[in-house]
C-alpha cells in the first residue's frame, strides 16, 4: 500500500462522513417534525369522529366508546362536562384541560407515558358531555423513528461502501503511473538508465514520464560520450608516452650506436611531448567549448583579412609541398560580429588540413556574399574522405586514416574544434568531397546587422 | 490493474449495494429472495445512471479530439 493510494481513500471517506453525519441528522428532523404533525393531525381527526359520534350513544355505549378507543388502540379519550371537568376518561385521570388548553403535549403522573392530545367540540348530547379529548401516546412515533434511523443509517453506510469501492479503482488507476514512474526514477537513481518510463496518458504525468524519459535519455548519452571522451584521450595519449618512454629508455640504458642517433631520439622525444601538449590543449579548448561557457573576445571584423592573414600563414609550409594557394574576395563584404582569433584558427584548422591531405594541386579560398552571411569556402584538390566517413569527421578524434594522420602530427580534434568554433559564432561548417577529386569546406558566419555598429 | 487489485474495490460496491437494499426491509419488515433481487436491481439502475453518462461523454470526448486529431 502506498501512501498517495491512502490519501486518496481517506480523504473520500473523510469528505463522506462530512456530508453524511449533517444530511443524515437533516433528513431525520424532517422525518420527526413531519411524523409529529402527522399524528397531530390524527389525533384531532379522531377526537371530532368521536366527538360526531356522541349524539348517537346511548348510557350504556358511553363506556363502549371510551373502551373501544382504550382497549384497542394504544390511545386514551377523556370527555369533559361543560364545566371542565373530566366525567369519563381511560388512563389519563389527573388530566385537566383547563390547565393545558385544547391542543398540545401532556404528561401522565401514574404512567409516567407521554401523549399529543387534541380537543373537538361535542354537539349537544344525552350525557353533557362538551368536549372531546383524544390522547395519542408518543412513542407510536419513536417506534417508527427509530427504524427511520436504522434505514438512513444502512443507506449511509452503504454510500460509504460503494464510495470507497469507486474510490478504490480511481485512486489505483491514479497511482499505478506514478507508483511505475517511482519505481524507474528509483532504478534511474541507482544508475540504470535504460529503464523507460511507460508514458501512455496525456495528461500531467503522461507529460512528466516523457520528460523523465527525455532526461534519462540525456544523462546516457552523456555518460556514453564521457567514457568514451576518457578512453580516447586516455588512448591518444598513450601513443605518444609509450614512444616517449622507449627513447628515454634507450637514452638511459645508452642504446645508441652513434651520437647522431642519440640526436635523433632527442629530438623524436621531444616531438612526442609538444604532440601530447598539443593534444592537451586541444582536449582543454574543446570541452571547454562544448559547456557553453568559453569566452568569446567579440569584434566588428572583416572576415576576409582573417582568412587572409590565416593563408599567409599557411603559404610556406604549401609552398613546402609544392601546393600553390589561391585568396579571393568580394570586394565588398560585410563585417560581422566575431573574435578574430578564434575565427582565424577555424581557418588555420581547415587549411592545415588542407596542405596535409593535398599532395598536388592547388587550394583555393573565396569569400563571397549569401544574403546575409559570408560564405568562405576551402576547396583542394586533395586525397578527398570517402562517402562512409564524411558524416563522422568533425567528431572528436575521428580520422580516416589513423597511421597516417598521426603521421601528420593530427590528433583528430582540429575539425571538432573547427566545428564548435564555428557554432559558437552562430555559423554553420559543411563539407563535400569526392574520393581522388578534392574537399570542399564551407563555413557559414553571419554579416552583422548595419544597426548593429 | 491487477486481478487481486479489483478484489477489495468489488467487495466494497457488492457490501455497499447490500447496505442501500436493506432500508428497504427495515421499513417494510418483509425480506425475501424475490424481492431483494429487486431491490438490487433498482440499486444498480441508479449507479448506473452516473456510469452511463460519464461513458457517453468520454467517447463523445474521445471521438472528437480523434477527429480534430486528423484535420490538424
Ligand atoms: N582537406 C581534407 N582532405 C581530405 N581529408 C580531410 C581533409 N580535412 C580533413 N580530412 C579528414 O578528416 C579527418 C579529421 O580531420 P581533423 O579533425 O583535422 O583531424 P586531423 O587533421 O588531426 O587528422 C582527418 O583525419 C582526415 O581524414
Ligand atoms: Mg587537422
Amino acid at each position: 500500500m502506498n501512501t498517495i493510494f491512502l490519501k486518496l481513500f481517506g480523504s473520500v471517506l473523510f469528505l463522506f462522513l462530512i456530508v453524511l453525519l449533517p444530511l443524515g441528522f437533516v433528513v431525520q428532523q424532517i422525518f420527526s417534525t413531519y411524523n409529529e404533525s402527522h399524528l397531530q393531525e390524527e389525533t384531532a381527526e379522531l377526537a371530532q369522529q368521536q366527538a360526531d359520534l356522541l349524539p348517537l350513544l346511548d348510557e350504556r355505549r358511553l363506556g363502549l366508546l371510551v373502551d373501544a378507543l382504550s382497549e384497542n388502540t394504544a390511545r386514551e379519550i377523556a370527555l369533559a362536562g361543560a364545566n371542565g371537568e373530566i366525567e369519563t376518561s381511560s388512563g389519563v385521570e389527573e388530566f385537566s384541560p383547563a390547565a393545558l388548553g385544547a391542543e398540545g403535549t401532556y404528561q401522565d403522573e401514574a404512567s409516567g407515558r407521554e401523549y399529543y392530545y387534541a380537543e373537538a367540540e361535542a354537539a349537544s348530547n344525552s350525557f353533557d358531555v362538551t368536549s372531546v379529548y383524544v390522547f395519542s401516546p408518543k412513542h407510536l412515533l419513536g417506534g417508527s423513528m427509530n427504524e427511520l434511523l436504522l434505514a438512513l443509517i444502512w443507506a449511509g453506510t452503504g454510500s460509504i461502501l460503494l464510495a470507497l469501492g469507486f474510490t478504490f479503482i480511481a485512486a489505483r488507476r491514479l497511482t499505478s503511473p506514478l507508483r511505475s514512474m517511482e519505481k524507474a526514477a528509483r532504478q534511474m537513481a541507482t544508475g540504470n538508465l535504460n529503464v523507460q518510463v511507460p508514458a501512455s496518458s496525456k495528461d500531467e504525468l503522461g507529460s512528466l514520464a516523457r520528460s523523465m524519459n527525455e532526461l534519462a535519455r540525456d544523462l546516457k548519452q552523456f555518460r556514453n560520450t564521457r567514457r568514451e571522451f576518457l578512453s580516447n584521450v586516455s588512448h591518444e595519449l598513450r601513443t605518444p608516452l609509450s614512444y616517449v618512454q622507449g627513447y628515454s629508455r634507450a637514452l638511459k640504458e645508452g642504446w645508441y650506436r652513434s651520437e647522431e642517433e642519440k640526436q635523433q631520439y632527442v629530438h623524436l622525444i621531444h616531438d612526442e611531448s609538444h604532440r601530447m601538449t598539443r593534444l592537451i590543449n586541444d582536449v582543454f579548448e574543446l570541452s571547454k567549448m562544448e559547456e557553453d561557457r568559453f569566452p568569446l573576445a567579440w569584434e566588428l571584423v572583416q572576415i576576409e583579412e582573417i582568412a587572409e592573414a590565416a593563408v599567409q600563414k599557411i603559404k610556406p609550409r604549401a609552398r613546402q609541398k609544392g601546393i600553390d594557394v589561391s585568396f579571393d574576395a568580394d570586394p565588398d563584404l560585410p563585417a560581422a560580429a566575431a573574435d578574430p582569433m578564434r575565427v582565424e584558427q577555424i581557418f588555420s584548422n581547415i587549411l592545415q588540413n588542407a596542405v596535409t591531405y593535398t599532395h598536388e594541386g592547388h587550394i583555393d579560398v573565396t569569400l563571397s556574399r549569401q544574403n546575409k552571411q559570408i560564405w568562405c569556402r576551402f576547396s583542394d584538390t586533395g586525397t578527398g574522405i570517402d562517402e562512409e566517413h564524411l558524416p563522422y569527421i568533425f567528431e572528436r578524434f575521428y580520422r580516416t586514416d589513423k597511421s597516417r594522420s598521426r603521421a601528420h602530427g593530427g590528433s583528430g580534434l582540429g575539425l571538432a574544434i573547427a566545428r564548435e568554433l564555428t557554432e559558437l559564432h552562430h555559423g554553420s561548417i559543411s563539407v563535400q568531397s569526392r574520393t581522388g577529386q578534392g574537399t570542399s569546406f564551407l563555413i557559414q558566419i553571419p554579416a552583422a546587422e548595419e544597426e548593429e555598429e | 490493474m491487477k486481478k487481486r487489485e479489483w478484489v477489495p474495490a468489488v467487495l466494497f460496491i457488492v457490501l455497499g449495494i447490500h447496505c442501500f437494499v436493506m432500508p428497504g426491509f427495515v421499513l417494510t419488515g418483509s425480506l425475501n429472495v424475490h424481492s431483494y433481487l429487486a431491490q438490487v436491481l433498482h440499486v444498480c439502475f441508479w449507479i448506473g445512471i452516473p456510469i452511463f453518462l460519464t461513458g457517453i461523454i468520454y467517447l463523445v470526448w474521445k471521438k472528437r479530439k480523434r477527429s480534430k486529431g486528423e484535420t490538424s
